[in-house]
C-alpha cells in the first residue's frame, strides 16, 4: 500500500517537474555550447506563469477548433503521459496498448494540424502542411519500432513490454527500437535536424508556425502539452535503453527509478547537444533522416521476428 | 406473394418491405414528372423502417430458411431464402443507410430541379433497394446472380440520373462495363462450380483445392464490383456523377455487397489456396494505399471521398485475405480476429462513408460547388455540417474514440498476433510489412481529411458563392446527425458490436466462438473522463480570461484575402512530391515579364497529376477494343438474309458441339 | 576472441554498407567503406586466432594498410581534386535503397537459413551475400564514377569476407595478390574518372551512353 503510494507521488513529482527541467537542460546545453551561461533553470516557469496572466487575442476568423484543440491536445498528452511507460514507476492501466497510444497521439496531431489551418494565415497552413508530411514519413518508423518490441514480449500491451525481463535477445531488439524511437520523436518534437526552433523565418519552420496565432493561456497550454509530450517520448526511448541495459545488469528498483531519471535528462541533453552542433536539414533532406529512424525499427523487426522462426 | 414455411415476424416484415418497394418501383413510374421528392421519401422510408425491424429480429432469433412457392422459380430451382446473422447485419446496414439517405432526399432532391426526372428517379432507387435486400437473403446462386444483376442496372441508372450532363453519361459506361465485367466472372464462376458440385445452393459449395479456377473468378469478380486497385477507375467517376443520396448508399452498402458474397461464397466454402489469398491481401494493400495517394490530390471533394472509399475496401479485402490465411495456417484466433476486423470495417464504413457524402452533397447544394479550391470559410456558415464531417472524418482516420478505430485496431492485433504465432518466417515478415504500409497509410488519411476539413471549412472562403451558403433544410440535418451519432454510439459501444460480429465471423469460419469481446480496451471511461477534462479546460481556464478580438496576424500589410491562405493543391505539394514516381506529379511554372527574374508581371502555376493505370493500361486497351470492334463492325452488313445465314451457321456450330460434348 | 565476436564484426560490416546505400555523400561513404573494411581487418585477426593461424594476422594488417587506409585517402584525394561532394542517385532515392538492402539483408539471411550450411557461420555468410547485394544495388542506384568504384570495393569486401569465413582460408601469396588487384584496379579507375572530369566535365555515368556508336 505504502509502495504504491511512493510510486504514484513519484509520478506526480515526475510529471510536474520533468517538463519544465527538460526545457531549461536543452538550453542550458545549448548556451553552455555557445559560450553563454543561458537563460535561469527556472525560465520556462516564469514564461508560463506570465502567459497564465496574460490576456488572450484571437483572430476573428478562428472557430471554436483552434481554442478546442488546444484543450484537447493538453488531455490527450496527458492521457498518454498515463498510458506510455516513460518512467519506470509508472503505476500501470488496463489498455495500455500500442496500437492506441499511437493512435491517440494522432488524434492529437489531427486536431493541432486543424488548429493551425483555422486562422486562414499562411504561416499556418504551410506548417501544417510539413507537419503533416513529416508526421506521415515517421508513422510507419514509430510504429514498427513498438510493434518489434511487443512481438518480443509476445504481447501488445505496453505494461507487459516494458517489464524489465532478462532475455538475451531483447537487448538488441530494445537497443535498436529506442534509437528508431529516438529519431522518430525528434521529428515527431519538430527538433534540430528536421526542424529549428529558434530561427527567425516564420516560413521555413514547423512547428512554431503552427502556434503563431496562438497567445495567452491558449499558447500556454500548447506550450506545456508540447514540453509533457516530449517528456512522454524522450522518456519511452530511455526506458528501451535502460531495458536493453538491464539484460546485462540486475537493477534494484531503486536504481532503476534513479536511472529513468537521469535516462531522460540524459537524452534531453543530447537533443541540446545536436541543436548545438549541426545545422537543420534541408526540407528535401528531411525523409533521408527519416529513412534512418526507420531502418533502425525494421531491423528490431527483423530479430525479434527471427526468433524461434522457421525458415520453409 | 410468398407462401413461407415458417411464418414469422422478420421475414414477413421482410416481405411487406419488399412489397412496398415493388410497389414504388411501378407508382413511380406511372406518376413520372409528376411523382413528388416528399411524398415519395417518406413512402420509401416506411418499407426502409420494416426493413430495420426485420433485421433486428433476425439477430434475436436462429437463422431462417424460407423458400417461395412454386409460382417463384428460376429454371427449375425453387428460389430459396436464408436469413441469418451475416445476412441480417448487412440488412440492417442496407436499412439505415436507406432510412437516412430517404431522410436526406427531402430537402436535398428539390434543389437538383430539372436536372433529375423524379419519377425514374424514385423507382431506380426502389427497384435498388429491393434488389439489394433480396441479395442478402438469397441462398441459391441463380437468384443471387438475379439479383446481382438487377442491382447493378438499377445502379446504373440511378448514376446515369443526371444524364443530360456529358459527363455523367461517360461515368454511367464507364461503371456499366465495369460491371458488366464483374458479372461475367461471377456468372462463368458460378456454372463452373455447378458443373463439379451440381448445386446450386451456396451452402453445398465447397471450395477444395481442384476448384481453384470457379473460385478465382468469383474472387476477381468480386474485386471488379467493389473497386479494387487496378479495377477502381469506375468508382472516383460513379461516385461524382451519381447525386449524394446515391453515391451515399452506392458506396455504404452496394460496394459493401461484394464483401458479403466473399464470406458466404468463398469462406463458407472454405476456400484456402494461396492465389486467392495473395490476390485479396496484395490487391488489398496496393488499393489501400493507392487510393489514399490520390485522394491526396483530388480537387473535387466527392472525387476524394471516393478514392477514399477504395483505401477502405482494400483494408476490409487486407482483413480478408488475412482471414483466409490464418485460417489455412491453423492461427484460429488470429482468424478470427482479421476477420471480424474485416466485417467490423465494412460496418463503419458503412456509416461514415455515406454520413460524408451526405455531407458533400450539403456542400455542393450549398455552397453550388465542390471544387476545393473555390471553397473555405464554411465552418461559419455551416456548423453543422461541419461537426459532422468532422465527426465522419475522425472514424474514417480510424482515430478513437470513433467507430473506425475499433476495426483498425482489430485488424492490427489480427496482424500482430500473426507475427509470432504463424511459425513461417515469410508470413511474418508479411505481417510486419503490412503493419507498417497500414500506418503509412494511416498518415496519408489524416493528411488527407485534414486537408478537406482544413480547405472547406475553415479559414476564410475562397469564393463569394462559398461565403453565403446555408444549411439545406431540417431533414438534411437529422440525416446526419442520425449516421454522426450511430458512428459515435458504434465507437463507444464497439466491444459489445465486435463481440457480435465476432460471433458472425466464427460463424462464417466454423470455428468455436470465444466468449469473450475481442476488443477491450476502456474507450467508453476514457472518452468520458477526456470530455469531461476537455469541457472543464475549455469552461474554467481558457475561457476565464480576457479576450481581444483581432485580425490575423499579417506582417503589418493589412487584412489578409482569401488568395493568402494555402490552397488545396499547395497543400498537397510536399506529398505529392515525394510520390511523384507514382502519382506522375508535375508542377508546371510560367513567369511572364521582361525580367522575369526580379520583376515577374505574371506567375502561372498548375499541377499536374496522371493517372498512370487510365493512361498507360486502360486506353490502350480500349484502343485495341475499339478497333477489333471496327473490324467486327463489317460483319454487320445490313442484309437480313446475311444476318439468317449467320443464325443458321451458329445453330449448326452448336449443335455439332453439343453432339460431341 | 570467439565466434560471436566474428559474427558481430560481419554484421556490424554489412550495416555500414546499409548506411552506405543510404548517404549521398561520397565522403561520409568513404568513412563508411573505412569502417567497414577495419571491422572486416579485425574479422580476419579473430579467425586467425580461431585457427591459430598466424598467416591471417599478416593478412589482417595488409588489409588494414592498403584497403582501409590507402584506398580511402586515395579516393578522398580524388573526390577533392573533382570537387564533386554528392552523388544525386537514379532510379531510386537513397533512403529507399537504405530500405531495400536492409530487405536484401534479412532475405539472404533468411535464404542462407534455410539452405543449411556445412562449416563456417551463417551469420557471416548472409552478412558477405548482403555486402555482395548491397555492393550491387549501389552500383546501380548511383550516378557518378567514384559511388561505382566504391561499389565495387563493397562488393569486394563481400567475396573476401565469404572466402575467408566459410573456407579453411586462401594461401597468403593468393591473397596477398588479390590485395594488390584490387588497389591497382582502383588507381586505375579513380585516374580515368579524372580523366573523365577533365574532358567531359561531369562523371555521369548515365550519360556516358551517349558514346556508343549510333
Amino acid at each position: 500500500m505504502i509502495s504504491l503510494v511512493i510510486s504514484w507521488l513519484n509520478f506526480f513529482l515526475a510529471i510536474l517537474l520533468l517538463p519544465p527541467l527538460i526545457l531549461s537542460l536543452i538550453r542550458k546545453t545549448k548556451a553552455r555550447l555557445q559560450n553563454r551561461v543561458g537563460p535561469s533553470w527556472f525560465q520556462p516557469i516564469y514564461d508560463w506563469s506570465k502567459l497564465c496572466r496574460k490576456d488572450e487575442t484571437l483572430s476573428s476568423t478562428l472557430t471554436w477548433i483552434f481554442r478546442g484543440s488546444a484543450a484537447l491536445n493538453f488531455i490527450l498528452v496527458l492521457l498518454l503521459a498515463l498510458f506510455l511507460p516513460w518512467i519506470s514507476f509508472k503505476p500501470s492501466f488496463t489498455g495500455d496498448d500500442i496500437f492506441l497510444a499511437i493512435y491517440v497521439l494522432a488524434l492529437a496531431r489531427f486536431f493541432s494540424l486543424l488548429a493551425s489551418l483555422d486562422s486562414g494565415s499562411a504561416f499556418g497552413g504551410f506548417a501544417a502542411s510539413r507537419e503533416a508530411t513529416l508526421s506521415l514519413l515517421v508513422e510507419p518508423a514509430f510504429m514498427l519500432a513498438l510493434v518489434a518490441l511487443g512481438i518480443n514480449a509476445r504481447s501488445s500491451s505496453l505494461s507487459a513490454i516494458f517489464s524489465y525481463s532478462t532475455d538475451a535477445n531483447n537487448q538488441v531488439v530494445c537497443f535498436l527500437a529506442g534509437t528508431g524511437i529516438l529519431l522518430s520523436s525528434l521529428v515527431e518534437l519538430s527538433r534540430m535536424p528536421i526542424d529549428d526552433p529558434t530561427t527567425h523565418l516564420e516560413l521555413t519552420m514547423v512547428h512554431e508556425a503552427m502556434i503563431l496565432e496562438a497567445s495567452g493561456r491558449n499558447l500556454l497550454l500548447v506550450e506545456v502539452s508540447y514540453a509533457l509530450k516530449m517528456t512522454v517520448l524522450l522518456g519511452l526511448s530511455a526506458q528501451c535503453f535502460i531495458h536493453a541495459l538491464q539484460a546485462n545488469i540486475v537493477c534494484p528498483k531503486l536504481l532503476l527509478v534513479i536511472l529513468s531519471y537521469l535516462g531522460i535528462l540524459g537524452l534531453a541533453a543530447l537533443v541540446g547537444l545536436i541543436e548545438g552542433l549541426t545545422v537543420k536539414l534541408h526540407w528535401r533532406k528531411d525523409p533521408e533522416f527519416i529513412a534512418y529512424a526507420l531502418t533502425m525499427s525494421l531491423l528490431a523487426c527483423f530479430i525479434s521476428i527471427g526468433q524461434g522462426a522457421t525458415f520453409k | 406473394m410468398f407462401m413461407f414455411q415458417h411464418l414469422n415476424f422478420s421475414a414477413t416484415t421482410f416481405a411487406i418491405a419488399i412489397l412496398f418497394w415493388s410497389i414504388q418501383v411501378l407508382t413511380s413510374l406511372l406518376y413520372g414528372k409528376k411523382c413528388r421528392h416528399d411524398i415519395s421519401a417518406f413512402v420509401f422510408l416506411v418499407p426502409s423502417a420494416l426493413l430495420l425491424l426485420s433485421a433486428i429480429s433476425a439477430w434475436l432469433q436462429p437463422s431462417i430458411h424460407f423458400a417461395s412457392n412454386s409460382i417463384l422459380m428460376i429454371g427449375t430451382e425453387v428460389l430459396s431464402m436464408k436469413l441469418d446473422l451475416l445476412s441480417s447485419l448487412f440488412l440492417f446496414l442496407l436499412a439505415a443507410i436507406g432510412s437516412c439517405t430517404s431522410i436526406f432526399s427531402l430537402s436535398y432532391l428539390p434543389h437538383l430541379k430539372d436536372h433529375l426526372h423524379p419519377g425514374h428517379y424514385w423507382s431506380a432507387l426502389s427497384l435498388f433497394m429491393l434488389s439489394m435486400s433480396m441479395l442478402l437473403v438469397s441462398a441459391n446462386a441463380l437468384s443471387f446472380l438475379v439479383f446481382w444483376e438487377l442491382m447493378a442496372l438499377s445502379s446504373f441508372a440511378l448514376i446515369a440520373s443526371e444524364h443530360q450532363k456529358h459527363k455523367v453519361r461517360d461515368a454511367a459506361v464507364v461503371y456499366l462495363t465495369a460491371t458488366r465485367i464483374a458479372t461475367a466472372c461471377l456468372t462463368a464462376g458460378f456454372v463452373l462450380m455447378f458443373s463439379v458440385v451440381h448445386s446450386w445452393d451456396f451452402s453445398a459449395w465447397s471450395f477444395s483445392r481442384t476448384n481453384l479456377l470457379p473460385a478465382l473468378l468469383i474472387a476477381v469478380g468480386l474485386c471488379i464490383k467493389s473497386g479494387l486497385w487496378p479495377f477502381h477507375l469506375w468508382l472516383p467517376y460513379a461516385y461524382t456523377a451519381a447525386p449524394s443520396p446515391v453515391s451515399a448508399i452506392m458506396s455504404g452498402v452496394m460496394t459493401k455487397l461484394s464483401l458479403y458474397a466473399a464470406i458466404r461464397i468463398l469462406v463458407n466454402g472454405g476456400v484456402d489456396s494461396l492465389i486467392i489469398i495473395g490476390l485479396f491481401l496484395v490487391l488489398g494493400l496496393i488499393s489501400a494505399f493507392w487510393g489514399l495517394l490520390f485522394a491526396l490530390v483530388q480537387q473535387d471533394l466527392k472525387k476524394l471521398l471516393a478514392y477514399s472509399s477504395i483505401e477502405n475496401l482494400g483494408i476490409i479485402f487486407c482483413g480478408l485475405g488475412l482471414a483466409l490465411l490464418a485460417r489455412r495456417l491453423n492461427i484460429p484466433d488470429a482468424a478470427c480476429l482479421a476477420l471480424t476486423a474485416c466485417i467490423f470495417q465494412t460496418f463503419n464504413h458503412g456509416f461514415f462513408k455515406p454520413l460524408l457524402f451526405l455531407c458533400a452533397g450539403t456542400i455542393d447544394v450549398a455552397a453550388n460547388t465542390r471544387d476545393l479550391s473555390q471553397l473555405g470559410g464554411l465552418a461559419r456558415r455551416l456548423p453543422f455540417t461541419m461537426i459532422c464531417f468532422l465527426l465522419g472524418s475522425i472514424a474514417l482516420c480510424a482515430l478513437p474514440p470513433l467507430n473506425g478505430f475499433a476495426s483498425k485496431w482489430l485488424l492490427y492485433t489480427a496482424l500482430f498476433h500473426q507475427a509470432w504465432e504463424s511459425p513461417q518466417i515469410f508470413v511474418r515478415a508479411l505481417c510486419l510489412v503490412w503493419i507498417g504500409t497500414l500506418g503509412l497509410v494511416g498518415g496519408l488519411a489524416i493528411f488527407c481529411f485534414t486537408r478537406a476539413i482544413g480547405i472547406t471549412f475553415l479559414g476564410n472562403a475562397r469564393s463569394s458563392a462559398a461565403g453565403n451558403a446555408d444549411e439545406l433544410g431540417k431533414s438534411s440535418r437529422i440525416a446526419q446527425a442520425i449516421l454522426a451519432s450511430a458512428c459515435v454510439l458504434i465507437g463507444l459501444a464497439s466491444p459489445f458490436v465486435a463481440q457480435h460480429i465476432q460471433t458472425i465471423a466464427c460463424v462464417s469460419l466454423k470455428i468455436p466462438v470465444p466468449h469473450a469481446s475481442p476488443f477491450q480496451l476502456p474507450l467508453a471511461t476514457v472518452t468520458l473522463f477526456s470530455v469531461l477534462a476537455i469541457a472543464f479546460l475549455y469552461a474554467f481556464f481558457l475561457n476565464a480570461s480576457k479576450i481581444r478580438m483581432f485580425n490575423t496576424w499579417d506582417c503589418g500589410f493589412g487584412a489578409l484575402s482569401a488568395r493568402t491562405q494555402i490552397g488545396s493543391l499547395s497543400f498537397t505539394q510536399p506529398i505529392a512530391r515525394i510520390f511523384s514516381p507514382i502519382l506522375r506529379y508535375k508542377l508546371l511554372i510560367e513567369i511572364n515579364g521582361k525580367d522575369r527574374r526580379h520583376f515577374p508581371e505574371s506567375i502561372q502555376t498548375e499541377a499536374q497529376t496522371i493517372s498512370v493505370l487510365e493512361t498507360k493500361v486502360y486506353l490502350p486497351i480500349l484502343a485495341f477494343i475499339r478497333r477489333a470492334a471496327g473490324l467486327f463492325a463489317k460483319i454487320q452488313a445490313g442484309s437480313i438474309h446475311l444476318y439468317l445465314l449467320y443464325l443458321c451457321i451458329t445453330l449448326a456450330l452448336l449443335i455439332i458441339v453439343g453432339a460431341y460434348l | 576472441m570467439t565466434a560471436t565476436m566474428l559474427d558481430c564484426c560481419a554484421i556490424a560490416a554489412a550495416l555500414c554498407a546499409t548506411f552506405m546505400a543510404g548517404s549521398r555523400h561520397l565522403k561520409r561513404n568513404i568513412l563508411f567503406y573505412t569502417l567497414q573494411t577495419i571491422l572486416l581487418a579485425f574479422a580476419t585477426a579473430i579467425r586467425g586466432s580461431l585457427q591459430s593461424e598466424e598467416q591471417l594476422y599478416l593478412i589482417a594488417i595488409a588489409i588494414a594498410l592498403l584497403k582501409a587506409i590507402s584506398i580511402p585517402l586515395f579516393l578522398r584525394w580524388i573526390v577533392r581534386k573533382l570537387c564533386i561532394y554528392s552523388d544525386p542517385g537514379i532510379m531510386i532515392a537513397p533512403p529507399l535503397v537504405m530500405h531495400l538492402s536492409l530487405i536484401l539483408f534479412a532475405c539472404s539471411y533468411f535464404e542462407i537459413a534455410s539452405i543449411g550450411h556445412s562449416k563456417g557461420s551463417s551469420m557471416a555468410a548472409s552478412a558477405s551475400a548482403s555486402l555482395l547485394l548491397t555492393g550491387l544495388l549501389l552500383m546501380l542506384t548511383r550516378r557518378t564514377a567514384l559511388s561505382q568504384i566504391i561499389g565495387f570495393l563493397v562488393i569486394e569486401n563481400g567475396i573476401y569476407l565469404f572466402a575467408m569465413t566459410q573456407t579453411t582460408g586462401m594461401p597468403l601469396i593468393v591473397e596477398m595478390g588479390i590485395l594488390l588487384d584490387v588497389l591497382a584496379g582502383v588507381m586505375i579507375a579513380g585516374l580515368v574518372a579524372f580523366r573523365i572530369q577533365k574532358s567531359f566535365e561531369h562523371i555521369d555515368v548515365t550519360q556516358l551512353a551517349e558514346l556508343k556508336d549510333e
